[in-house]
């Protein structure tokens, strides 16, 4: 009786094992892709929570780390606002200054990288209100509204490409182009936030894009004869 | 739709632009955070100090106010005296009561060399010599009763006397006073100690043919009383305060941030906040409290009051001359000035710095007075003996001492002293730092630090002076008139978004000058303000 027992159980064992063998060889590379997803990204979430507990308990190498995990994203957007890659990098520190000074702000709710993102676009707008070369290109003038058209380019050019066409538009269109096409705010929001009327927004982004869009037509159609030649 | 793809595209691409900075960036953010951590170590410690700064005074002032019946305690302790019979060797004063001090534990000895009045005019053409021995011969008991009430001056006479008038001296008085044996000169008067009792001798013996009707304030009675032998005029002189993130409310609408943007840190309008920082405000502040005196800027300790009689005389003369019986003047040392009460009243503009942070400046005005007890007033010519001139003399309580016989002490002891106040008018500048401590909009913990210059439009306050074995005088001249206030305060603040907005919190102020110019007799002194002040502004327009 008791070697039937133990018996049963060895087999019991072995039916186990090779069931989970081969429920793990089946299911393993799905499982690992969908956990390693998930794990990542609470770990990211987790990273940037001691990560700004550690900032605000002072920790200097926490406070660069947070720095390096976001630098390069954000001067991204600064790049996008400004005209030189020195004024960038000004409007960066600034940001980031007060992205520390104010950390105990960030309630954890949302992602860190969107509040950190709202502070360099303000950071940045504050800036070219301050300096004079800005101000003078910052000309809001009410407009007549442009019809948008809709023969749109297919947007083929590099990221880096598209951040420069940008930043050679004058200073006006510029900002309300970031604003309304990148950051996603309304006319509205954008007429608060510069002190001019939405209609005043709607037209000048209009004419942003416009002239966004013959300049990325002219640079995609030599591109595409380079990259149609070449295919 | 192919309008919305434009933006799509446009938006999916810049979200993958990632530029490295240079680490120049990187420095430049630690230094400035850096920078900002000293800033508010630097803060804080002004707090820490400040808090601690009011809680000590706050101490020490309950404290010195408990301790100062001690303090007159421990005098009249160690003016306690012993009882000998007295020897007069003076030609014209006879039977002058001799001290000793018990504590000073030194006899005097009877019978030995008597001391002529020399030692004394020299203490008096030079109040800084000092004399090495301190011995006095024991008194009777009607004058240790005087003894003990000897820190408390008695009146003499409000009227003020002008050099001037001295000249203009009747030469009847003047013949008075040669007979009375007094030794002036017109270019640098000195009287010695023994003509000066000579002098007061004179209305001593009036005093004591009328003991209680000594009215201590009526100037008339005293004159009637003969004292106006040297009286020269009685004119009746009366005294008298960006960048706030812009993280605007508007929240980045990129997709992220769409779903990260419920926070409520979300910033306001940038545009608005910034005209209402630049707003002056305009207001009212009153403040009040209790003024003390200290003999160190930061001793919160107090003036050293307690400074036994022995000592005082030994400084400044006036003890009976060992060993000889010789009974020379004592000199009354200077009542104690008790702290009294102040109030400000003024006008101030503020204007915001940053968020919570604010500067203020004013124009107000400050009333400070503080009370001490002197004598009867003195119709006696008497030079002083640091100031070249002393218009208005005050004996203090050594009106007494200056009477030699015990007949007369004992008439000097019906005295009752006179409380006299000294007050002080004050214009100050006051220049404030204000910042909120707390986060909270309805109620504001405000900590405020600044300066305060001012200037000392007027007092009344008596000067003393070892001349005629202590007077007390008028004289404006002996006080520092520019003053330098530090202030530091804490304040309750409310009525933020309505149309006024008041604050209300206690106020430490020290004035970092002395009292007066010249501290020769008497300890330095400076003012320690400690009280609470209330500001009302009137907000231009409701948020």
């Amino acid at each position: 009786m008791l070697r039937y027992l133990l018996n049963r159980d060895k087999r019991f064992k072995k039916k186990d094992l090779k069931g989970g063998f081969a429920a793990l060889f089946l299911f393993k590379p799905a499982a690992t892709i969908l956990l390693n997803k998930l794990s990542r990204q609470y770990q990211d979430l987790m990273d940037d929570q001691k990560l700004v507990r550690d900032c605000l308990k002072g920790k200097l190498q926490a406070q660069r780390e947070l720095y390096e995990r976001y630098s390069e994203k954000m001067l991204g957007v600064c790049y996008r606002y400004t005209r030189s890659m020195r004024d960038a990098e000004d409007v960066l520190q600034e940001g980031f200054v007060k992205v520390f000074h104010h950390l105990g702000q960030y309630k954890q709710e949302g992602e860190l990288g969107a509040w950190i993102r709202r502070i360099m676009v303000n950071t940045a707008l504050n800036f070219l209100k301050r300096h004079r070369k800005y101000q003078e290109e910052m000309f809001f003038t009410e407009e007549y509204l442009h019809p948008v058209t809709n023969d749109d380019p297919i947007v083929r050019i590099q990221a880096k490409e598209l951040a420069d066409l940008i930043r050679q538009l004058p200073q006006g269109y510029q900002v309300i182009f970031n604003l309304h096409a990148v950051e996603g705010y309304t006319h509205v929001e954008i007429g608060e936030m510069l002190g001019i009327s939405d209609g005043t927004s709607r037209s000048q982004y209009a004419r942003a894009r416009n002239l966004l869009i013959t300049w990325i037509e002219k640079h995609s159609s030599t591109n595409k004869q380079e990259r149609y030649a070449g295919k | 739709m192919r309008e919305n793809e434009f933006e799509r595209n446009v938006q999916e691409q810049m979200e993958e632009l990632r530029i490295r900075p240079s680490d120049e960036t990187w420095e430049r953010v630690e230094k400035e955070l850096r920078e900002k951590k000293k800033r508010r170590a630097v803060v804080l410690f002004f707090i820490m100090a400040g808090l601690l700064l009011l809680g000590y005074s706050g101490y020490t002032f309950l404290t010195n106010s408990s301790n100062q019946p001690v303090a007159q305690n421990e005098i009249k302790k160690s003016s306690t005296l012993t009882t000998q019979p007295s020897v007069n060797t003076s030609t014209t004063t006879t039977n002058i009561p001799v001290t000793t001090n018990n504590n000073s534990a030194v006899a005097e000895t009877p019978g030995t060399t008597p001391n002529t009045n020399q030692p004394d005019q020299n203490r008096n053409a030079n109040p800084s010599l000092k004399q090495e021995t301190v011995k006095g011969n024991p008194i009777s008991p009607e004058q240790a009763n005087q003894e003990k009430n000897r820190h408390l001056p008695v009146i003499v006479n409000p009227g003020k006397l002008e050099r001037v008038a001295i000249v203009k001296e009747n030469a009847a008085d003047r013949k008075q006073i040669k007979n009375a044996g007094i030794v002036q000169k017109e270019n640098n008067p000195v009287i010695s100690n023994s003509d000066e009792t000579a002098i007061v001798n004179k209305p001593l013996d009036q005093t004591v043919k009328s003991p209680v009707q000594q009215p201590v304030e009526k100037k008339d009675d005293i004159i009637s009383n003969g004292i106006a032998s040297t009286t020269i005029s009685n004119n009746k002189e009366q005294m008298a305060a960006d960048s706030a993130i812009v993280i605007d409310s508007t929240v980045a609408k990129t997709d992220v941030n769409k779903t990260a943007a419920p926070a409520t840190e979300e910033p306001k309008p940038a545009i608005a906040k910034n005209m209402n920082k630049s707003k002056i405000k305009f207001g009212v502040e009153v403040s009040g409290g209790f003024i003390s005196s200290q003999d160190k800027v930061f001793g919160f300790n107090g003036t050293n009051e307690a400074k036994s009689l022995m000592d005082f005389q030994s400084s400044y003369g006036g003890v009976n001359t060992p060993g000889t019986g010789t009974n020379a003047p004592r000199i009354t040392p200077p009542s104690p000035v008790k702290g009294g009460n102040f109030w400000k009243i003024g006008l101030v503009a503020e204007k915001p710095i940053t968020k919570r942070s604010s500067l203020s400046a004013g124009l107000r005005y400050t009333y400070a007075d503080e009370s001490l007890q002197v004598g009867a007033i003195t119709n006696t010519v008497v030079y002083s003996n640091s100031y070249s001139f002393a218009p208005n003399f005050f004996t203090a309580s050594g009106v007494r001492n200056a009477f030699s016989s015990s007949t007369a002490a004992q008439s000097a002891a019906s005295r009752t002293p006179v409380k006299y106040t000294n007050r002080y008018n004050f214009i100050e500048i006051p220049m404030l730092f204000q910042t909120q401590l707390n986060k909270g909009k309805k109620m504001g913990v405000l900590w405020n630090a600044g300066i305060a210059p001012g200037f000392l439009i007027g007092t009344n306050a008596l000067v003393y002076d070892t001349a005629s074995r202590g007077v007390y005088y008028k004289n404006d001249n002996a006080f520092t008139k520019f003053h330098f206030n530090m202030q530091t305060g804490f304040a309750l603040q409310f009525g933020n978004n309505k149309k006024i907005q008041w604050s209300l919190g206690p106020t430490l102020s020290l004035d970092m000058s002395r009292l007066m110019k010249e501290d020769v007799f008497t300890d330095k002194r400076y003012f320690l303000y400690t009280g609470f002040t209330g500001r009302v502004f009137l907000n231009s327009r409701k948020k």
